[in-house]
């Protein structure tokens, strides 16, 4: 939508963009919504959210049917009047509504958006969006200019977010492609306290394959698919936002404490690894990974202050995103077609491990201590099985992938994604088993115990 | 801000009524106490246009005085120059107390030295009321001082008065 900087009310001409005026749309001073009814008589009121949708498109938040919404169905027609937070420049925009979204990405973003709002103005539990009004940009005009100049950004976002993909670029195998995909946005963006997870669909959950910034790794905790922005971000694949934080979407505590109450009662000890993330944030951002449709990954970044992703940054992740999309598909390309060296003799070992093996959610538990489940899980207890059985140690991505019992989705990606998230949970417990690559497609089990397998 | 600072839609079922409303003096008090004032107005085309006031004064009669910028307000200017209806909601930003008063017609006038004696004192009333509420010192000073040398006056007998405080009460006619 392109409008008109200034009409003849104020002088200079200045062509306006939706994209120019998204500083207005983050929530931090209430716009003005005016209607008017079919007999004439204009209502205002105040918006607590206008969404940017698109370049020519904005989405209100409905939250009571009250007589705002009854003249926005009958005259079809709004106004809005908002204000750029760091210019205080005044631009209104004449408004053509075209429909209600009560479900979907959109709807989640608002809804994401809308409980953070909630909770800054202390309105959280009594906001609730019914819907995502959606409507055409019909003018826009700026009907006071800035006051004061923009601040200049600390961080410059395109260059900035070109050294972070020329960093990418370097990556030969998948978990460097993680690492320096973190690296480089806390390098080069700023940003220092970020995740990558990965999906597990048959538990509907995702997995921390790489962080950044924590105290404790937390490689192998676990987000249920719609909890937290991560998990709303990984459902409706789509970016997900929230600038004040609020307890609906706080992937805290509550949420652990549901995860254990679920898991199965003979589990021996805590079925999983403590979720890192900061304890009070106040901005978080989530960018779902996708490759051709399917969901490959979640890029998420928090932070303790507060509106610290705005639209820009939300651009440049997921750009990001995008990136680390295609590089994870190039590093997963054909499988090495050599054939793999025959098992050598058994050896002996002084030290025993007892692996242990749930088949309900196929976590493996070794000496006693969890390690992982799902189909990282069902990955390992295949290899020590094989490997127990005819003493193989060198295996290929393909074997895995025409494995009936694995269960792997139909997109490859994952595969290797599940094997840098098992190499790093075997590194991190400094187990006497570790997996490591040896070639495109294939790698081998380092076995320096000799192994008691236990099904369960 | 939420959005329910609007009557529920029930209400729209009233008929209209005729003549002017008289307010409790506590709401007065309140529309003149230095709360953020919006307004919606009737352009040519017909459609609602919005902007914002700086001030409300009550005069004699019980009419309202509302004042404005100029620059930035054409709408507002002109519909009152042709008496065009007005809705105007006033709301504090600490409590969340909103009321909308609506009237039928409105009138352009002269703005008066009275008029610049209510709007300064509403406007650094309400410049505390922001930096309280978290505004940075920056973002208030460039949004209440000195954005224009040029303010309008119009004047207005609400017909309607509606509460749209948050909760239970919202919706309610005063």
């Amino acid at each position: 939508m392109m409008g008109k900087g200034a009409g003849p009310d104020d002088g200079a001409e200045t062509v306006l963009t939706l994209d120019a005026l998204r500083d207005c749309f983050e929530g931090t001073v209430p716009a003005v919504l005016a209607t008017v009814d079919p007999g004439g008589m204009p209502n205002v009121s105040y918006i607590s959210q206008i969404h940017y949708v698109d370049p020519g498109r904005v989405a209100l938040s409905y939250q009571f049917f009250n007589k705002t919404r009854r003249n926005i169905l009958s005259t079809r027609t709004a106004a809005v009047e908002v204000i750029d937070p760091l210019t205080t420049a005044f631009y209104q925009l004449d408004l053509d509504f075209e429909t209600t979204e009560s479900e979907g990405p959109l709807f989640e973003s608002m809804k994401a958006r809308l409980a953070g709002i909630a909770s800054h103005t202390g309105m959280e539990g009594v906001f609730r969006l019914m819907g995502a009004d959606i409507f055409r940009v019909r003018a826009i005009r700026q009907v006071l200019p800035p006051k004061v100049p923009r601040p200049v950004p600390q961080v410059e976002a395109l260059p900035a977010l070109r050294r972070v993909l020329a960093d990418m670029s370097r990556a030969a195998t998948l978990g460097e492609l993680y690492d320096r995909t973190l690296d480089a946005i806390a390098r080069h963006l700023g940003i220092t306290n970020l995740m990558i997870l990965v999906p597990d669909d048959s538990r509907r959950a995702l997995d921390a394959v790489a962080t950044w910034g924590y105290p404790a790794s937390g490689i192998g905790s676990e987000v249920r698919l719609g909890d937290g922005v991560i998990g709303v971000a990984a459902r409706e694949k789509v970016a997900i936002r929230i600038d004040h934080m609020s307890t609906e979407y706080l992937y805290g505590s509550a949420i652990r404490d549901r995860l254990l109450a679920e898991a199965a009662p003979d589990t021996p000890e805590m079925p999983g690894v403590a979720f890192p993330g900061l304890r009070r944030p106040e901005s978080q951002i989530a960018l779902p990974v996708i490759w051709q449709g399917n969901l490959v990954g979640v890029l998420f970044a928090e932070s303790p202050l507060p509106l610290r992703f705005m639209h820009e940054e939300e651009d440049t992740l997921s750009c990001i995103a995008a990136a680390l999309a295609a590089q994870t598909a190039a590093l997963n390309v054909d499988d090495d077609a050599e054939d793999l060296p025959a098992p050598p003799c058994a050896a002996n070992f002084d030290t025993t491990l007892a692996i242990r093996h749930f088949a309900a959610d196929d976590s493996i538990f070794s000496d006693g201590d969890y390690l992982i489940k799902g189909v990282a899980g069902a990955i390992l207890w295949k290899l020590v099985r094989a490997h127990v059985a005819t003493g193989a140690f060198e295996f290929t991505n393909r074997e895995l992938r025409l494995s009936a019992e694995l269960r792997l989705p139909s997109h490859a990606e994952n595969l290797e994604a599940r094997l840098v998230l098992l190499e790093r949970r075997l590194r991190e417990k400094a187990l006497p088993i570790q997996i490591e690559k040896c070639g495109r497609g294939r790698f081998r089990l380092v076995v320096q115990a000799t192994l008691t397998l236990h099904e369960e | 801000m939420p959005d329910r600072t609007d009557h529920l839609s029930s209400r729209d079922t009233l008929p209209p009524r005729i003549g002017p409303i008289l307010l409790p003096e506590e709401v007065l008090e309140f529309i003149q106490s230095g709360v953020s004032i919006i307004v919606g107005v009737v352009g040519a085309d017909g459609h609602a246009r919005a902007g914002r006031a700086l001030a409300a004064r009550v005069v004699t009669g019980g009419a309202i005085r509302l004042l404005y910028t100029e620059d930035g307000n054409a709408a507002i200017k002109a519909s009152a120059s042709s008496g065009g209806p007005i809705a105007v909601t006033f709301s504090a930003p600490m409590s969340h107390r909103t009321i909308q008063l609506k009237a039928m017609s409105s009138r352009a006038e002269h703005f008066e030295p009275d008029d610049q004696i209510s709007l300064e004192s509403q406007m650094d009333a309400f410049a505390g009321v922001l930096r309280a509420v978290g505004y940075p010192a920056s973002f208030v000073q460039s949004f209440c001082e000195g954005r224009s040398v040029n303010f309008g006056a119009l004047s207005f007998s609400p017909h309607a008065a509606y509460e749209q405080t948050p909760g239970p009460g919202a919706g309610r006619e005063l």
